[in-house]
């Protein structure tokens, strides 16, 4: 009795083993074409799965290439477009500190796609020890606010407005300054709005941000000076952002502020973010690795055709 | 839109197992069964890990 149980068990998981696991087919050991393969491991680190291209092997170059890139462009996505940088700068004691981003190492594994880093890196650097922050004048769609006077009615409240603003650096009282112009209308009621623009005297920050960082809005901070066309009792403050361009601010090393309002804005979306874009980057070792020494299993490498041995000359 | 944290474990499960599969075996079918294994394998594993962490949390 007990033997029949066993034995009904024992074809019961042999019957369940059959369902859902079937015998995978025994592998015949094959010749597969690496052709050169430190330069296919090359190709597959600079772009996943270009190296399983070159070897001409297109399925895995597909899974490859759109598995590690996929789960790299989503970490992107998540992050707002900024989880890629090489360096952040730390600002301590009214000195400002470079600070390597250890996670790069991994995100360098991706190749091609995570490389910008490095030269935005570079780029931001130059544009800081250059210091200007209008090389050439600026026109561009801009959205905002007008602030009242402190001493305006109680009242009074923000207007928003948008249009084109138009700045540039001029000669001022006390050396080059910002100037410009907006054209637009309030967002509310539609009334045009024409105004001149100056940048305070004493003002703590600067009227426009820095032309190269890790924000795709650049801030503006200008009073308004003259007004050609308004609606009545206008404040005298512009508060606003105009868009940054994406060379401008793909990949481009964060401010520590910039990295805490991440985090405080995006929260866990910033850690899954940079955590997805890391994977990718572990992930294509795998797929580097494979162009170079082909599957780990399964399948031997091609070997090396031999020369033909020259036939025997007769005696 | 919100997603649920954990809800993230999929995608990135199903890329791991498909990435690794394909870096172990060039046969197309044995990628596909390997790595519907793997991702089997790695979602009850972590799901393991997590009722246990709950337990844990909740005798706590």
């Amino acid at each position: 009795m007990r033997a029949d149980s066993a034995s009904l068990l024992r074809n019961f998981a042999l019957r369940l083993q059959s369902r859902f696991m079937p015998a995978q087919k025994p592998f015949h050991p094959e010749e597969l074409d690496l052709r050169t393969p430190w330069l296919a491991a090359l190709l597959s680190w600079l772009v996943p799965g270009a190296g399983q291209f070159y070897q001409k092997r297109y399925v895995k170059a597909g899974i490859f290439c759109v598995c590690i890139l996929g789960t790299f462009l989503y970490g992107v996505a998540l992050g707002e477009g900024r989880p890629v940088y090489s360096a952040y700068y730390e600002n301590r004691d009214g000195q400002i500190f470079r600070k390597r981003n250890y996670g790069y190492l991994s995100q360098i594994l991706l190749g091609l796609p995570a490389m910008p880093a490095l030269l935005q890196s570079q780029r931001l650097e130059a544009s800081v020890m250059n210091g200007s922050l209008l090389a050439d004048p600026l026109e561009s769609e801009f959205e905002g606010r007008i602030l009242p006077d402190r001493d305006a009615d109680d009242n009074a409240a923000p207007v928003a407005v948008r249009g084109t603003i138009r700045l540039q650096m001029e000669p001022g009282p006390l050396g080059p300054e910002v100037r410009g112009h907006l054209v637009g209308q309030v967002v509310e009621t539609g009334e045009a709005i024409d105004i001149t623009l100056a940048e305070y005297q004493a003002a703590s920050a600067p009227p426009v941000g820095p032309p190269i960082a890790a924000d795709p809005e650049r801030f503006v901070f200008m009073q308004v000076d003259d007004i050609n066309e308004a609606p009545a009792d206008l404040g005298r403050h512009l508060r606003g952002t105009v868009p940054r361009s994406f060379v401008n601010w793909y990949q481009v090393p964060l401010q520590d502020q910039e990295l805490q309002d991440l985090n405080s804005r995006l929260g866990k979306r910033w850690e899954l973010a940079m955590v997805f874009t890391w994977i990718a980057g572990l992930l294509n070792i795998l797929c580097i690795w494979d162009a170079f020494e082909g599957p780990a299993y399964g399948i031997r490498p091609r070997p090396p055709e031999e020369a033909p041995t020259p036939p025997k000359m007769p005696a | 839109m919100n997603i649920p944290v954990l809800l993230y474990m999929l995608p990135m499960t199903a890329v791991i197992s498909l990435v690794y599969s394909a870096s172990r075996f060039e046969d197309t079918q044995a990628i596909i069964a390997k790595s519907f294994r793997l991702f089997a394998q790695i979602s009850v594993f972590l799901l393991g890990i997590l009722l246990l962490l709950y337990l844990l949390t909740v005798k706590l």
